[in-house]
């Protein structure tokens, strides 16, 4: 217990009357200018007790007495009026309904039709020498300049020469470039293999 | 009501009015779709063009041993450009046909490796084909695992760069009938 907890029970005479006693004996002069701040505390709720419990019971007497006559509140409730015109508007949306799903569905044919007339969008083919997937250290390979026209110039070239589709290297560097051959060119694809021992395996 | 309807319906045949064109022009069915009852004729005629189809590999030993290009290879320019200038001579190990088809074809390396060759597609055009070659170790690892080329009868590609004998292999592959 602390000695400001005993002092305020001292104070509310919750003591019995041996510790108050011994209490009273031992009272510092601290102690005392605590009991006396307790006793103006005391004296300030006591001077608003009166008008604020006033106030308080003032309330609970109006709550308690609208409980007991419900039908006092009813005239406060604001009328509703009600105008024919809002039934007037049903018929409205209903006659728009049909027309908006007509709409609908003459768009979904519209778009279906759109698209049965359309080609059908080529399978986008991998560029030659492009989706060649090189080894973990392959050194970049020489790829021939990129054509103004790709579309028409790959068929040109593709025409022209065999084309590298896809590469996979595996665990050795290689690359991919076209050598000249006349008016033709030659894919080559090239494996740097280190000679036999060369290379340390694994176990 | 009627106006706001008509309002509404205006889009809607805006948006009809491309595919009622289309109609007109006398676009009955889409191509694709057309082209769907001719399939098994193409696949009829597939077949014996893939039989007649194959590869010829020539096996090229390059060196610098003084000795030239090997008179067996034929006229082949590309020999003389870099990097295959780099190497003096070149003779021919051997010149083996192997047949197109959508089995593995194979044939042994002079350095042990397997080349396997397999035919992918022919292509729409029933000139260009889809063919792909892997090169094995004997040990059944694959030295080079994957290679799929886009060719048309006559033309070749080129696999060099295995080391074999003081020099390398280089393997001329061409799409033969």
């Amino acid at each position: 217990m602390s000695r400001h907890h005993d002092l305020m029970r001292l104070y509310d005479g919750e003591l019995d009357p041996e510790t108050a006693a011994e209490l009273e004996r031992s009272l510092s002069d601290e102690d005392r200018r605590v009991l006396a701040g307790l006793d103006q505390v005391g004296e300030v709720v006591r001077a608003y007790e009166p008008e604020g419990l006033a106030r308080f019971a003032g309330v609970a007497d109006q709550v308690m007495a609208a409980l007991d006559e419900p039908d006092r509140g009813a005239p406060r409730r604001p009328e509703v009026v009600v105008e024919l015109e809002p039934v007037r508007s049903r018929p409205k949306q209903r006659t728009s309904a049909p027309v908006v799903v007509a709409g609908l569905v003459l768009a979904a044919a519209a778009a279906v039709a759109l698209w049965l007339s359309t080609p059908a969008a080529p399978t986008p083919s991998a560029a030659p020498l492009a989706s060649a997937t090189l080894g973990p250290a392959a050194p970049p390979a020489p790829i021939t300049p990129a054509p103004d026209s790709p579309a028409e110039t790959a068929d040109e070239e593709a025409d022209l020469a065999a084309t590298i589709e896809a590469v996979d290297f595996g665990n050795q560097p290689g690359s991919i470039f076209m050598v000249p051959a006349g008016e033709e060119s030659t894919p080559v694809v090239w494996l740097d293999d280190e000679p036999a021992g060369a290379r340390m395996e694994p176990l | 009501m009627r106006a706001r309807s008509w309002f509404l319906l205006a889009p809607a045949l805006l948006l009809a009015m491309p595919a009622l064109a289309e109609a007109d022009k006398g676009g009955k069915a889409p191509p694709a779709r057309a082209e769907k009852p001719k399939d098994p004729k193409a696949k009829e005629e597939k077949k014996p063009a893939e039989a007649e189809l194959g590869t010829e590999v020539m096996v090229l030993h390059a060196t610098n041993s003084g000795k030239g290009i090997d008179s067996a290879i034929g006229n082949m320019p590309e020999l003389k450009k870099p990097p295959f200038s780099s190497y003096d001579s070149y003779a021919l190990l051997s010149k083996t046909r192997l047949p197109l088809s959508k089995d593995d074809k194979t044939m042994t390396l002079p350095n042990g490796r397997v080349l396997k060759t397999k035919l992918l597609e022919v292509m729409p055009d029933k000139q260009h084909l889809r063919i792909s070659a892997s090169i094995n170790q004997p040990k059944g690892k694959t030295f080079l695992p994957l290679l799929e080329v886009k060719a048309k009868v006559g033309q070749a590609f080129i696999v060099a760069g295995q080391s074999y004998k003081g020099g390398i292999l280089v393997l001329v592959i061409r799409v033969v009938k």
